[in-house]
């Protein structure tokens, strides 16, 4: 395999299958990522506030699935939530794979997210949450005026990098072809079997996306600090 | 900095609404698909007894691999789909095809996801312990005959076991290939025969990079490679293959027997008919490997018979 040939490739590949790896494989990954970032922190949130609850059923219960979530790989999580959720759900029988995968991301995600949430309100001074108690405002004032502002400004920039994370995670869905870009990478492969060619460009595309995300995440993080 | 948030967000919604609508198709004169969507248009797959579930690998040319021009289900095709349709057909079931990866179809059935998995598989002693198979179908020479291929400059050097000594051979993991390697050069200690991969194009791209010198694979894929790459050609050497390996089956969750008296008994009926050599002509052209003249079509894609 010459350089010539390989760029030549490239161009023939990227001339025949754009739209596959353009518009349909960034346009699910992006989809994906989204649904699967916006549903975490939605569910994260509410996992988190759990966690903290004084009630112990829920807090073993959030425990559970956050340890579950964190200590098993995302494929594995994928294929129960394929095979194994429908058997739960019938609903989910009829429905394309995208739902249960969709569910499964929202949920890997939601345990990361909740992680986040957790450590970001820690991460605030405990002498905040005892001036606020101390100038007589109730538990449920001062953590929602006094600590959660500030949690907040530790828990965006990682939330961005969650984000990013998912968007290369959304790979392994291609094991059900959800149609993200590695699944784009799979057909154009199949079809010309020209591995390393597919891959190179797959490969770029999701430096551009997450490269991006990141920069654009940096430029908005710089902005909450100078406002600060 | 608001200008690179806004170009990315703008980079973003392109994207997105791009992926919402698109696709046109390809529509050149000599159409490769006319002898497939020939075949394809006369199934009658939106029957009344219930949905046919079915899990394939479309990664597979000619066996089943993607159209991109085509929207939906309509998108997956190959020999499979067609033999998927036709079950259909003959069943009075509607059909919807469920893509996935090659070990995931396995798992599909096996859980009940899915109805019949019809991938290529071969019948392997170990699928007959865990599944229902299905009777044969025959896909063409992709079964029947079983090849090995290497670079160009190699081939024809090689045409019988012994001239594979101390060389490295590869194959797909959990293949027939795989059976097949293991037969023939099982007891022969100088070949290299520990090259196991998870697909066929990572195969290819290792014996491109020269990591192994040969790959063993079904005759119709290695046309298919051959087809996107001319520095890969046959070596010359096929494979003794056993009747059993020569055909390839469809899969059903193990206990399943009345879906599979059905299916087999649709599939005496296509044998009966000789449907499937039409359906493998018509797949090999779609993916490239042949044109319509060599295999005896007209420019609308009817079989010329004499």
């Amino acid at each position: 395999m010459t350089l010539g040939s390989f760029l030549t490739n490239i161009i023939n590949i990227m001339a025949k299958y754009w739209q596959v790896f353009l518009l349909r494989g960034i346009g699910y990954t992006l989809l994906l990522s989204i649904i699967a970032v916006a549903g975490g922190a939605f569910f994260g949130s509410i996992f988190a506030l759990l966690k903290r609850s004084r009630i112990v059923v829920f807090k073993a219960i959030i425990s559970a699935i956050v340890s579950v979530v964190r200590g098993t790989p995302m494929l594995l999580q994928l294929y129960i939530g394929v095979f194994v959720f429908p058997m739960i759900i019938p609903k989910l029988a009829s429905l394309p794979y995208i739902y249960s995968v969709t569910i499964v991301l929202i949920i890997n995600s939601s345990a990361y997210v909740s992680e986040i949430i957790r450590s970001g309100i820690e991460a605030v001074d405990p002498g905040q949450m005892e001036a606020a108690r101390s100038l007589g405002l109730t538990q449920h004032t001062a953590m929602l005026s006094i600590v959660l502002p500030q949690a907040i400004k530790n828990i965006l920039p990682a939330l961005g990098n969650e984000f990013i994370m998912v968007v290369k995670e959304t790979s392994l869905a291609s094991t059900f072809f959800v149609g993200e870009l590695m699944t784009s990478y799979l057909l154009v492969k199949g079809n010309t079997y020209l591995t390393m060619e597919c891959l190179f460009i797959v490969g770029v595309l999701y430096f551009a996306l997450t490269f991006i995300l990141s920069k654009g995440l940096a430029a908005w993080e710089r902005r909450m600090k100078a406002h600060a | 900095m608001k200008k690179i948030l806004a170009l990315a967000l703008a980079a973003v919604m392109v994207f997105a609404f791009a992926a919402c609508g698109s696709s046109k198709d390809s529509g050149t004169a000599d159409n490769p698909a006319a002898a497939y969507d020939k075949y394809a248009k006369e199934f009658k797959t939106d029957g009344k007894s219930g949905t046919l579930t079915v899990a394939l690998s479309p990664d597979f040319a000619p066996m089943e691999f993607y159209d991109i021009a085509k929207q939906g289900d309509d998108a997956i095709v190959g020999f499979d789909v067609l033999l998927a349709k036709y079950l259909a057909q003959e069943l009075d079931m509607t059909l919807a095809l469920k893509p996935m990866s090659f070990d995931a179809c396995q798992a599909a059935v096996q859980t009940g996801n899915v109805d019949i998995a019809i991938s290529g598989f071969s019948w392997t002693v170990e699928r007959a312990e865990n599944y229902e198979l299905s009777d044969w179908y025959v896909a063409g020479d992709n079964e029947t005959q079983q090849s090995i291929i290497c670079l160009k400059e190699n081939a024809g050097k090689f045409t019988k076991p012994e001239d594979f000594k101390g060389y490295k051979i590869g194959y797909q993991g959990a293949s027939l290939q795989q059976v097949l390697v293991g037969e023939t050069f099982g007891d022969m200690p100088d070949v290299d025969t520990s090259y196991v991969f998870v697909d066929l194009g990572t195969a290819v791209e290792a014996l491109k990079a020269k990591q192994v010198d040969f790959l063993a694979v079904a005759h119709g894929n290695g046309e298919s490679i051959m087809a996107n790459d001319s520095n890969i050609d046959f070596t010359g050497f096929d494979f003794e293959v056993d009747d059993i390996y020569k055909n390839n089956v469809c899969l059903l969750q193990k206990g399943n027997t009345e879906l599979l008296e059905k299916v087999n008994a649709a599939l005496a009926k296509a044998l009966s008919n000789d449907y499937y050599s039409g359906w493998y002509d018509a797949s090999k052209v779609y993916a490239g490997v042949s044109t319509l003249d060599e295999l005896g079509f007209d420019d609308e894609g009817n079989k010329i018979t004499e």
